[in-house]
């Protein structure tokens, strides 16, 4: 008998935020601290010919490449150094570490190493970094990633369209605006080993890079997240952990380092800009027929996640509808712009853009409800997606429109005959787990304890609720009070590599590891080891996922007629995430994911000059304030994954994936003749073609 | 840095002289520069401690507000929204509240952003700025203010003092575009103040801040404007786009500015003329 599932049970990190008693990396200090900060590329590509240190004063510290084992960050491509050695290639790029006992005598030390640069052309450019003729960001090339799939003969199919649509959209690097900046604290213990505790989404991945880096082995560093402040894909990987941990283990001193809101903005990850090119093909009857993308991702300086990012984007470009006829071609290029990596949609929502348009215009073109055109499109349990994959688990899409129907904002906006105001909706799925091929498990440990139970799970809980949700499960399975479960988290030497915090995997595959351990315990062991690995399809190819969360969402927009301003007044949001563990919990997430991608919509965007990005803080990377953020009301539709515990899926990305393009549809009803392609929607273009008698309403 | 703390504004002058350091209102502009690195003075010299500084005080045919006036101070002034609705609608959407709280009217302009939210209407309302200095008080009509982004004809000795509005009975209105709804930087904002007598126009200006180098005034636009109100509002505008000289930055095109500049004169003399006398 479920007592926890399905209620909104309170936060269990609440009360230590609230009460500001939890400890973030950047609040950890020692007698004998370190302050650390970088010396940074002023240039976006140039070649190092000298790094002068000889200014450096008395008591300060300076690490360079020379003074690492292996400068090879570990990472899917193993493309980039921990510190710049013979060239730099983005703007900010780390090249040195400077250290001392205060900040300022640290910044101070730092502006005192001078490094000279013989200047590159620099490439900005994610689609003309492909030319043939480009110049170089790597020795091999500029062409980072392809992906090609498709099925059927979409050329072919388009001939007997009643309607094929065309069009080029571009969307710009999105900053992921974590609350808290990237920090890292490292100490020598009493055993000798160097300990760090980061503000990161995978504690493991940390270790190995010490590890590796420093040239230390697997029993010498021990890597512990600390409270995290926001991730959101951007602490995935290495970001600030190496460079106090040079320090400390050059000094042997405690070392701390938080980057500034500039450094973060200029210089860490981003979500990857991206140029697409899609054509959507269409019966008369609003049936799509065939749809053919191209897709350029800018992975900027260094690949990060980059491949993994096209793969993605590549395999969601078509959104969740079944079409017979598709090719799908995918290009990452190395370019001289800050490295994008993951973030929250990791790809989707650049290509969902595009074709989330089309299934609106393609409504209003052939007289047919943008809901109803999507419904005869959707996809079902057992069909195959627009790469071939099987949807072999729980498909709540014709239900989410359903639902979405029948609610009072869409009942509302049928309704509304004012014309004051413009209404679109748009519909996505996002997957769960790494995708086949990719080592995707988790190992849990429950420990019964004098007073209750332990839990040790190696994932982090980012803010996001993973936390609270396997307390959740804990409590619910063992069948003790939720106060009865302690949590050990994100813990190399205390507990299990789960790999990254990602990928709207946590509660699933942490779950289901979880609820293993759980049956050991019933069987009477005073400690389970549970062992969960994410299913894969056999029929799909590497990198493709097998599990979808599905979302339908709305906007009602009000178009300022003087500045063009689009205000985004109202959003509705329909979940299908399997069984609805929290509530509250999944509220929040979608809420989160709407005002950041309200803000992808209609205000954010890095902009660069010479590969520098012109938007260095929160005055002029514009994020949405309470007073931009629209009214959001969500709802869930009840289902149940079967491989999830107790039914549950991963939904946590899924909100950014569509509604940059509800937001668009909506403006486009509000202005039809707005060429609407590009985001952040373009105010000039707006004002152009507004009208004040309004739409077509 | 070293940072004094004047008593009054002799003593502030005083300082000055002896430090060469820089005078210190609310510090909103000041102390993110300083935070950034881009201002790195010796010395500040807070003037929160200045009495005289303080206060809107009404007279027979003026209203003066002291230079340390906040904007939430002005928000809330029922004497400023009755007169002066430009202003009092210019300083309710200054940054957020926090930057209300702090930020004064006098370091608005002192800091002479071309972007400077209180300039606009101050430039529209005609106001006359008094600061003090080694050499005694000088009236410096604003609209000689601004010379240069970021550069006023003040001397580094002046404290702007007060600011003085003339009671002309004009009705005014000011738009602001920013990239969101708050704290925001203005990518172009506008006041227009106009004395209406029985439907006919016999005083117009207009000021357009963020589409020049300085906060400027729009003489021949307001010319145009006073000879045949609302029918002018085309002519207008394009005369309007002769006066202003907007740039391509991080917050706006320059083609953006043009569209909005337009949009917002004629918004602004829409509302103007409908407003019930």
């Amino acid at each position: 008998m479920a007592k926890l599932i399905g209620t909104g049970m309170k936060r269990v990190d609440a009360p230590d935020k609230a009460r500001g008693v939890a400890k973030y990396a950047g609040d950890y200090a020692a007698e004998n601290m370190l302050h650390a900060c970088l010396v940074r590329s002023e240039h976006a590509h140039a070649k190092i010919l000298d790094i002068d240190t000889s200014a450096l004063p008395e008591g300060a510290y300076c690490f360079t490449a020379k003074d690492l084992a292996c400068n090879v960050i570990p990472f899917i491509f193993n493309d980039q150094p921990a510190l710049a050695e013979e060239k730099v290639r983005f703007y900010g790029e780390a090249i040195a570490v400077v250290a001392a006992d205060t900040l300022e005598a640290a910044r101070a030390a730092a502006k005192t190493v001078k490094v000279t640069y013989e200047l590159l052309p620099a490439v900005l450019d994610g689609e003309a970094a492909l030319a043939p003729d480009a110049e170089k960001v790597h020795e091999q090339g500029n062409i980072c990633g392809e992906f090609h799939r498709g099925k059927g003969d979409p050329d072919v199919a388009f001939e007997r369209c009643a309607l094929v649509l065309e069009d080029m959209f571009e969307v710009p690097p999105q900053e992921h605006a974590y609350l808290e900046p990237e920090a890292a604290y490292t100490y020598i213990d009493e055993k000798g080993r160097l300990c760090l505790y980061s503000s990161t989404q995978n504690a493991f991945l940390d270790k190995t890079g010490l590890c590796q880096v420093l040239g230390l082995g697997a029993d010498q560093v021990v890597s512990r997240a600390a409270t995290i402040g926001g991730g959101f894909g951007g602490k995935d990987g290495h970001t600030i952990q190496i460079f106090p941990a040079v320090v400390t283990q050059k000094t042997g001193r405690p070392c701390r380092m938080t980057f500034t809101r500039k450094e973060n903005l200029q210089a860490s990850f981003k979500r990857h800009a991206a140029r697409a090119w899609a054509k959507m093909g269409f019966d008369e009857n609003g049936k799509i027929i065939a749809f053919k993308g191209k897709i350029i991702f800018d992975t900027g300086a260094y690949a990060a996640y980059g491949p993994s990012v096209l793969s993605l984007g590549s395999e969601h470009f078509a959104g969740p509808y079944l079409i017979e006829n598709t090719q799908i071609d995918g290009y990452l290029s190395y370019t001289n712009n800050t490295p994008a990596s993951a973030m929250r949609g990791f790809g989707a929502p650049q290509g969902c853009f595009g074709s989330e348009i089309f299934m609106s215009k393609a409504a209003r073109i052939l007289g047919i409800d943008p809901l109803e055109i999507r419904r005869r499109n959707v996809l079902r349990e057992g069909d195959l997606g627009a790469i071939g994959q099987r949807m072999d688990h729980s498909v709540g899409l014709l239900e989410s429109i359903n639902k979405f129907e029948e609610s009072d904002f869409w009942k509302k906006a049928k309704a509304d005959t004012s014309g004051e105001y413009g209404y679109g909706v748009a519909a996505g799925c996002l997957s769960s787990g790494f995708g086949k091929g990719v080592n995707d498990r988790a190992t849990v440990t429950v420990e019964k304890t004098a007073d209750g139970y332990t839990v040790y799970c190696g994932l982090v809980d980012i803010g996001q609720g993973s936390e609270t949700a396997l307390v959740m499960l804990a409590s619910e399975s063992l069948d003790v009070e939720p106060e009865k479960i302690r949590m050990v988290m994100a813990d190399t030497e205390l507990t299990d590599d789960c790999s990254s915090t990602a990928a709207s995997r946590s509660v699933y595959i942490a779950g289901n590891a979880l609820l293993e351990a759980v049956k050991e315990i019933k069987k009477g062991k005073d400690k389970g080891v549970g062992h969960a690995v994410f299913p894969e399809n056999e029929l799909d190819s590497f990198g493709v996922h097998t599990l979808y969360g599905f979302i339908v969402q709305g906007a009602k927009v009000k178009i300022d007629p003087v500045s063009g301003a689009v205000n985004v007044l109202e959003v509705h949001n329909v979940t299908e995430a399997g069984r609805i563990l929290n509530p509250v919990s999944v509220a929040g997430q979608m809420f989160g994911g709407i005002v950041m991608s309200t803000g992808y919509a209609i205000s954010e965007g890095i902009h660069y000059r010479n590969g520098v990005a012109m938007e260095d803080s929160f005055a002029s990377y514009v994020i949405p304030t309470s007073v931009d953020a629209p009214h959001i009301t969500s709802e869930n539709i009840e289902a149940y994954e079967p491989t999830g515990p107790y039914g549950v899926k991963g939904i946590a990305e899924a909100p950014t994936v569509a509604i940059a393009a509800a937001i668009a549809n909506a403006v486009m009803q509000a202005v039809p003749d707005a060429h609407i392609h590009t985001l952040p929607l373009d105010r000039t273009e707006i004002l152009r073609h507004y009208k004040k008698e309004g739409g077509v309403r | 840095m070293n940072v004094l703390r004047a008593k009054n504004v002799s003593e502030a002058i005083r300082m000055q002289k002896e430090t060469n350091g820089y005078f210190l209102a609310g510090g909103t502009y000041s102390m993110v520069e300083i935070n950034s690195e881009r201002f790195d003075p010796d010395c500040l010299i807070d003037l929160s401690l200045c009495p005289e500084l303080y206060g809107i005080r009404e007279e027979e045919a003026s209203v003066h507000i002291g230079a340390l006036t906040t904007f939430t101070e002005l928000e809330k002034s029922e004497l400023i929204g009755r007169l002066f609705p430009a202003l009092q609608k210019a300083a309710a959407e200054v940054g957020g509240p926090q930057v209300r709280n702090r930020g004064t009217v006098g370091g608005n302009i002192c800091a002479a952003s071309p972007a400077a939210d209180a300039a606009t209407p101050l430039l529209a309302l005609d106001a006359t700025v008094v600061a003090v200095g080694v050499n005694g008080e000088r009236k410096i009509p604003i609209r000689k203010l601004f010379l240069a982004p970021r550069k006023t004809c003040l001397t580094p000795d002046e404290v702007v003092t007060e600011i003085i509005l003339p009671k002309t009975g004009s009705r005014s209105g000011f738009i602001k575009v920013g990239k969101r709804n708050a704290l925001a930087v203005s990518s172009i904002n506008m006041a227009v103040s106009a004395v209406i007598t029985d439907g006919k126009l016999t005083d117009v200006r207009v000021a357009a801040g963020s589409c020049a180098p300085t906060p400027r005034l729009c003489p021949r636009t307001a010319a145009c404007l006073l000879a045949d109100g609302l029918n002018a509002v085309p002519t207008a505008q394009e005369i309007l786009m002769e006066e202003i000289s907007p740039i391509d930055d991080r917050w706006a095109t320059a083609e953006y500015r043009r569209m909005v500049a337009k949009n917002m004169l004629s918004a602004l003399m829409q509302e103007m003329m409908e407003e019930k006398a």
